[in-house]
């Protein structure tokens, strides 16, 4: 029985029927590697009747992407650095802390986690310069207004 | 390939319509229909992400982002031509498509703008948990072989597969005819049989 016969489904020719089902099997282990709270953190960082606090609902690796945006492939080590840190923005709506606490908030995490990364690589010096430009760095901008829009393609 | 047995099959959502109205109305009931539909489909849109070779993360933070999205327009009331079941799940995926391709291009960029030194500091994404049995070996030469794929024939393959979705919703998502879909997947899972045949002595997909 094919695992989409309750979609009343066009039927996968014989030939290539042991690929669907190796294909259905890759994709069963995928979703079963996913994490544990998958779901509730993302109910509770999506919700609609949580308030519209963007950054609120920015997890790592977009704070990782604002590194990527400066010139800073994603890397574990930043990776890890910015998980740690950045939970106290997802938890800031519910304990109802204003918008600007968040920002400041955010704001400051991320610069810590840039300046404790760089005295701990061997890239340091090309991250002295990232430090730098992160100063001024409006947390906004991790928002990423793309999030918002059903994508740009 | 010995014969695998797939153990998560996306259960059949009968209610979309009504789980989305009541996320929409004001009232406590509105958090746990919001969980219900993101219980639905997060791991779907999770390892559809996943499959483009997107880290645990980033593959979280795509399927987050897409249910920000969906959350802004139940906010905005904008939903309502979406809440037949089989038009909200194509409206969904292509959303969750559209954020992918968002995601590996922003890598891209940054790979090309990084320093050497700030890429060697850099690891690959962290792998797939996988089955503890034999077919670990295949599952992975499997995941290899879609990579090789071209990108149309591949987002048939991951929408059908990974998301879970029908034929016809896979079309409605990529805005393509049905034959055209029915076509790509046909021909990718030939050319996924043609990359994964045996050497001499191994037996066949």
């Amino acid at each position: 029985m094919s695992p989409r016969d309750h979609l009343n489904d066009e039927p996968i020719p014989s030939d290539i029927a042991g690929v669907a089902a190796a294909l259905d099997v890759l994709a069963a282990a995928e979703r079963a590697a996913a994490p544990a709270a998958l779901e509730a953190r993302i109910a509770a960082a999506s919700s609609p009747t949580q308030p519209p606090v963007i950054v609120a609902r920015i997890g790592p690796s977009r704070w990782r992407a604002a590194a990527a945006g400066l010139g800073i492939a994603a890397c574990t080590g930043i990776g890890a650095l910015l998980a740690t840190r950045a939970p106290q923005a997802l938890v800031a709506p519910a304990a109802g802390v204003s918008e600007a606490a968040l920002l400041e908030s955010a704001e400051a995490a991320i610069t810590v986690a840039f300046a404790d990364w760089s005295s701990t690589t061997t890239a340091s010096a090309d991250l002295a310069a990232v430090g730098k430009d992160l100063d001024g760095l409006d947390p906004r901008i991790l928002a990423d207004d793309s999030i918002l829009t059903e994508g740009t393609n | 390939m010995r014969a695998m047995t797939a153990d998560t099959t996306p259960a059949p959502p009968s209610d979309v319509p009504v789980l989305l109205a009541r996320a929409a109305a004001p009232g406590p009931d509105a958090e746990t229909a919001w969980r219900e539909l993101v219980s639905r489909y997060a791991r779907r849109i999770f390892a559809l992400a996943r499959s483009r070779r997107l880290g645990e993360e980033a593959a979280e933070e795509v399927t987050q982002s897409v249910f920000v999205t969906v959350s802004h327009h139940l906010r905005a009331g904008s939903i309502g031509g979406y809440e037949e079941r089989g038009r909200f799940e194509s409206w969904l995926f292509r959303i969750a498509v559209n954020r992918v391709r968002d995601e590996i291009r922003r890598r891209a960029r940054a790979v090309a703008t990084a320093e050497p030194a700030a890429l060697d500091a850099c690891s690959a994404a962290p792998a797939t948990a996988r089955p503890a049995d034999n077919d670990e070996d295949h599952l992975r030469a499997l995941r290899a072989a879609l990579t090789r794929l071209p990108d149309a024939d591949r987002e048939v393959v991951e929408l059908r597969h990974h998301g879970g979705l029908s034929f016809k919703q896979i079309a409605e998502t990529l805005g393509e005819p049905l034959g055209t879909v029915l076509a790509r997947h046909h021909r990718a899972l030939r050319k996924l049989k043609e990359m994964m045949a045996p050497a001499p002595g191994r037996k066949t997909v």
